[in-house]
């Protein structure tokens, strides 16, 4: 097809730190006037300021390429989406539609799911702290259930009674793939044996019956052989339960864990070029199970991407409320998002770009929120021309843990929007009011002032 | 709908008897059978010989312990009918003649099964009623010299019904259609016009067909029409035309054109016969129906003849509707295989592709990984690496053993391509029926297999490359009779994938399809013995509980067994299927239309579109004449459902001739199979603790 003929036209350097001058330069600048043709000028005026902005073609860009890049290499893939990452309805509905499962690790992620109309068997249910009637309702409507240490196992066990049939369960495995730290304190250890006695246990007993393993290494793990070594231990464990308790595996849950292009604070290169892509974890990953399965009898792959498939999708419009001169002869603005909408501050410096070009010569600044706390900074050490009051932030990547971890501490949490495919924009959360968050309230009647 | 009683085995044996009858006429109808039977009392002498034989027949059959379906379908039967109801139009009925009955009726049976045997082994053909024609022949012959018989039982064929004063050729017609049964009269022949109309149009037209073909050729030669029609051994012109036109051939234009050839042809035949037999004194009876039918279906099948009946049904119609839906439904190529890959691939070139895909090697795949816009590549598409399919697995697409590798080709630039070895690294796998597979271009030194070894569907072979003649990392895939590389291709198609969002059990995509395998099949939901229990709604309102058992019919073929009906269903290739249903069953009829067909791979959202069998939407009379019109004139086309599947719930919209429209929905389960199905107005569930 022949495209549609556009205007030539110059654009002024707006490329990251990363240019032909190096960093740190002084007139380098970044710059977003829209996010998927929508201006951030006209977003604001319509939705207020702060805002988080969504691309709904992101979330299913990012998600066909996750997993196209897993199908190709292995035919029983299936993606769950990690509901703790962003369970906003809307962001979890598109990951559904996307074909995604759900990925929960408490009732309430387990209800939402439900909520939005998956059934127990499109559910996998993890998490050190399933109470007992949880996990009844779980395996009654066929969740895939992940085992987290020996007393959830006697729980288990006086389902399987209850219900009066044998339950299949997973196994959450911990294990050493080389990756500080080691999250150990989740599921059952592999090298110590306590692994290999929770299933001879489960066999003796005769209740339940694995026929899944679960592992989940940990988070931002920028290196893929630590899942090529993760996915050979669970394997040749897999090989030992068959050949010695006869139990076959379904399935083989490699959790998530795989990083965003989001910059952790002291990386020194940008994470387009420090990270290897979603390919590369998915070779390692298949070219392992490749060597250690037979073609009849694959598992299931399942992968708990969260924070890859999201992060990169969400914005956060901000807007400068003042500024000022630090002590030390540094620019401060105070924007009006800080650290109770960006949990992620604590560990990502941020991509910010200007809404518009700003002429003049960049300058270390520090971004401060809103809040009457001394912790409630943004970034402390952006180069940035000199801004005017009004002027709009927007930072990313901010979809990641930012939405499921937000407070509501001194404002009000503001607009969600998604910008659909189509060129509208929904709301898909309404920014809070102050009913909203005293609806849960109880004011004793003596205590009324009148 | 309530659960019928179970059948006494009476009443089975009663529906043998009269399923007899009804064969004579190539039907497999007891209610056809049973009004043959009246209207044969019009002679009781001759209605009983016939009884007498096939209840000896069958009864002896019954005693050996021959199996049900071979029984029932009446086809075994009707030899032994044919001879009673000749030995009957002979002799009246004493003890003698009961005797020479008896033994005419065990030797026809004998007789029926071994040509039967040798006719399908060797000719895979029908036997048609040549026991009979031997057996009453080797009567008249012997018979000569039973004086004693002759003396007490012969008597004149007594004409017990008036004789209408109609058109010689009405009288000539009738008569000869009644013949058929020993009864040459008007009267019993119009009976029987009307029973064929009723029971099926397409028969009765073709009886007309070939009488009037027949005895107007006849007429012309001996230049008496009048002649012509008196003469009752055209009778063989009413069987040839409906043996030829409706039963061994699916009813078609085409067909009708074959049944008035064969009918034509057979004018001299049934002349001829008649002056060399009679000069033994021998009846010309079926002969010249058997000769001809028997030479036309044989030559027929030789040429490959697309209409000849796969299945022969309860009558033309039936087979029609069979014929059409199976004909679109199952595509006949013996050979197919899976995809030998995961994930969604783009065929690059096809079947008789422009580039290399010609003559020898016509049936041949190219496959391509592309983005969403139909690119390979990422970036300037320069280096190899910039390829999406380049270093992707090859899957072995058949079980079977690997009899030929390369591996040490050197993967060629973009823009380079090895004429010298075109074939690239490769494998060659030999499957478990004979044909081969050869797989090409592959990257160099990624070979996971090597010869000698055996391998799985699915199995890793190597990856994707670009060695030999290829303009880009793609995987070439071809069928061939023998091992070498690049051998002569053979047809084949591609098994259990989509193609887009729609599902195919077999097919043979074309150019830019994206085609996705569905990952390999767990067992099949329905095993033998098993009993299902569902409880039935109309609108709601409880209608009783039934039951299904899977059954399997001596040809192997699982079926549900609702006593009232059986539907056929099976395995193919991954995919679970209903073939057809017989007998008249709303539960079974609604778990077919729910559910025609089910890939058995896990596959989470898919569409399909499928033909149904008109016998699953309209009443008897009525889907007779829609398939005599769809027969004729290629219309109405059979009702057709749109099936898209999403976790976990299969739901149909279903739409065929007259307007008749409505929805589906099935529920179903990896483990159970389904829960619950609803078709129109009914609901039916499965009860939950059922014995499997
Ligand atoms: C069990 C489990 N699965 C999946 C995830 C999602 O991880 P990520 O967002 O790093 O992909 C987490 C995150 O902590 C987790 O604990």
């Amino acid at each position: 097809m022949k495209e549609p003929y556009q205007k030539p036209s110059v654009r002024k350097l707006a490329q990251g730190s990363h240019n032909k001058y190096g960093s740190g330069n002084y007139y380098g600048r970044k710059v977003r006037t829209e996010i998927d043709g929508q201006t951030i000028a006209g977003l604001v005026e319509r939705f207020g300021s702060p805002l988080f902005v969504y691309s709904e073609r992101q979330i299913k860009e990012k998600l066909k390429e996750l997993k196209t890049a897993l199908t190709v290499r292995y035919p029983k893939v299936e993606l769950a989406w990690s509901y703790k990452t962003n369970y906003l309805q809307a962001i979890c509905a598109l990951m559904h539609q996307g074909g995604s499962l759900a990925e929960v690790v408490s009732q309430m992620e387990y209800d939402k799911a439900l909520g939005l109309g998956l059934k127990g068997k499109e559910i996998i249910f993890n998490g050190p702290y399933k109470p007992m009637d949880a996990l009844e309702t779980a395996f009654a409507q066929g969740a895939i259930v992940n085992l987290d240490h020996q007393d959830e196992l006697s729980d288990c066990e006086q389902v399987a009674t209850q219900l009066g049939r044998k339950l299949k369960v997973g196994l959450r495995l911990n294990l050493d793939a080389g990756i500080y730290p080691q999250w150990s304190r989740f599921g059952f250890n592999l090298e110590s044996g306590q692994a290999w006695e929770a299933a001879k246990r489960i066999k003796a007993k005769g209740l339940l019956e694995v026929n899944g393993l679960h592992c989940h290494i940990g988070t931002y793990i920028m290196e893929p052989e630590a899942y090529g070594t993760a996915t050979r231990k669970l394997l040749e464990f897999a090989a030992k339960l068959e050949a010695e308790l006869g139990y076959k595996l379904d399935y083989l849950d490699l959790g998530g864990g795989f990083p965003s292009l989001s910059r952790l604070k002291g990386a020194v290169l940008p994470p387009e070029v420090s990270l290897p892509n979603l390919e590369s974890y998915a070779e390692t990953i298949t070219s392992t199970m490749y060597r250690y399965l037979k073609p009849q009898s694959l598992p299931t792959l399942y992968l708990e991407t969260g924070r890859a498939l999201i992060d990169e999708a969400g914005y956060l419009i901000t807007t400068l409320h003042a500024s000022k001169r630090l002590l030390d002869g540094r620019k401060a603005y105070i924007a009006d998002a800080g650290i109770n909408l960006l949990y992620s501050a604590f560990w990502y410096r941020y991509n910010i770009e200007i809404e518009k070009e700003v002429t003049g010569v960049n300058e270390p600044s520090v971004i401060y929120g809103p809040l009457c706390m001394n912790i409630d900074v943004v970034d402390e050490g952006v180069l940035l021309p000199s801004l005017s009051r009004g002027t709009r932030l927007v930072l990313s990547p901010v979809g990641a843990y930012n939405q499921t971890q937000s407070m509501q501490f001194i404002g009000y949490r503001p607009n969600v929007v998604l910008v659909r495919e189509n060129g509208t924009v929904d709301v898909i959360r309404e920014k809070e009011t102050l009913s909203d968050m005293e609806s849960r309230e109880c004011l004793p009647p003596d205590l009324k002032l009148h | 709908m309530s659960a019928p009683g179970p059948q006494t085995a009476l009443i089975s044996h009663f529906k043998v008897l009269l399923n007899s009858f009804s064969r004579v006429y190539f039907l497999g109808k007891p209610w056809v059978g049973a009004i043959f039977l009246l209207l044969s009392l019009a002679n009781p002498h001759l209605a009983i010989s016939g009884l007498l034989a096939v209840v000896a027949g069958y009864g002896f059959a019954y005693l050996m312990g021959m199996g049900k379906e071979f029984l029932e379908s009446g086809v075994y039967t009707y030899n032994t009918l044919l001879v009673g109801l000749g030995v009957g139009s002979i002799y009246r009925l004493t003890p003698l003649s009961v005797l020479i009955l008896l033994m005419a009726g065990l030797l026809t049976l004998a007789i029926t099964l071994a040509l039967s045997r040798v006719f399908y082994a060797y000719l895979a053909l029908p036997i048609l009623s040549l026991p009979f024609v031997v057996v009453i022949g080797a009567v008249s012959l012997a018979s000569g010299k039973y004086s004693n018989l002759y003396v007490s039982s012969l008597y004149p064929a007594a004409n017990l019904l008036p004789n209408p004063d109609w058109p010689a050729w009405a009288t000539g017609y009738f008569k000869c259609l009644a013949a058929i049964f020993f009864l040459p009269h008007p009267y019993v022949g119009l009976g029987i016009a009307l029973v064929l109309l009723a029971a099926s149009p397409i028969l009765f037209g073709l009886s007309l067909t070939g009488y009037f073909t027949g005895s107007l050729i006849s007429g012309l030669m001996t230049g008496s029409f009048q002649q012509s029609f008196l003469n009752l051994n055209h009778f063989n012109f009413i069987l040839i035309g409906m043996a030829l036109g409706g039963v061994f051939l699916v009813p078609s234009r085409v067909s009708l054109v074959v049944s008035l050839v064969g009918v034509s042809c057979s004018v001299l035949l049934v002349d001829a016969v008649q002056v060399f037999w009679s000069a033994y004194g021998l009846p010309v009876l079926t002969l010249p129906f058997n000769l001809v039918a028997l030479t036309f279906v044989y030559a027929l099948g030789a040429l490959k003849f697309p209409q000849i009946s796969r299945r022969i049904l309860g009558s033309p119609e039936e087979s029609l509707d069979f014929h059409r839906s199976v004909a679109l439904r199952f595509d006949p190529c013996p050979i197919g295989i899976n995809l030998p890959f995961s994930g969604a691939w783009t065929v690059w070139q096809g079947f008789e592709g422009p580039w290399t895909h010609q003559g020898n090697w016509r049936h041949a795949y190219d496959f391509i990984l592309a983005d969403g816009k139909g690119q390979s590549f990422t970036g300037p598409g320069k280096r190899l690496e910039d390829y999406l399919a380049y270093k992707k697995p090859v899957l072995s697409p058949i079980a079977g053993q690997v009899v030929k590798t390369v591996d040490n080709l050197p993967d060629q630039e973009i823009g380079q391509t090895d004429s010298r070895n075109n074939w690239g690294n490769l494998v060659v796998i030999r499957s478990n029926f004979g044909y081969h597979v050869e797989i090409s271009h592959l990257a160099k030194e990624s070979l996971k297999v090597k010869e000698g070894d055996w391998v799985e569907r699915g199995s890793l072979l190597g990856l994707c490359g670009n060695s030999g003649y290829s303009p880009q990392p793609h995987i070439h895939l071809q069928v061939q009779a023998g091992p070498d590389p690049g051998s002569a291709t053979l047809d084949f198609r591609l098994t259990s994938y989509l193609s887009g969002q729609t599902y195919f059990t077999l097919g043979q995509p074309g150019k830019d399809e994206v085609l996705t395998p569905l990952s390999q099949a767990g067992p099949e939901p329905f095993v033998l013995d098993q009993e299902i229990e569902l409880e039935c709604f109309h609108q709601g309102t409880p209608k009783g509980t039934r039951n299904l058992v899977v059954r399997m019919d001596p040809e192997g073929t699982l079926y549900f067994d609702s006593t009232t009906g059986k539907l056929y269903f099976g395995r193919v290739h991954d995919g679970h299927c209903h073939y057809s249903l017989q007998g008249q069953d709303k539960l079974l009829s609604s778990l077919f239309l729910a559910l025609p067909r089910l890939p058995l791979g896990g596959c989470n959202d898919y569409v399909y579109e499928e033909r149904l069998p008109l016998n699953l939407l309209y009443p008897g009379w009525l889907r007779r004449w829609l398939l005599l019109g769809s027969a004729l004139f290629d219309l109405p086309q059979s009702p057709r459902g749109v099936y898209r599947y999403k976790r976990g719930v299969l739901t149909g919209k279903i739409s065929g001739p007259l307007g008749r429209e409505f929805n589906t929905e099935i529920h179903l389960d990896s483990v159970v199979g389904f829960t619950k199905f609803q078709v129109g107005d009914w609901t039916f569930e499965r009860k939950q603790h059922e014995k499997t």
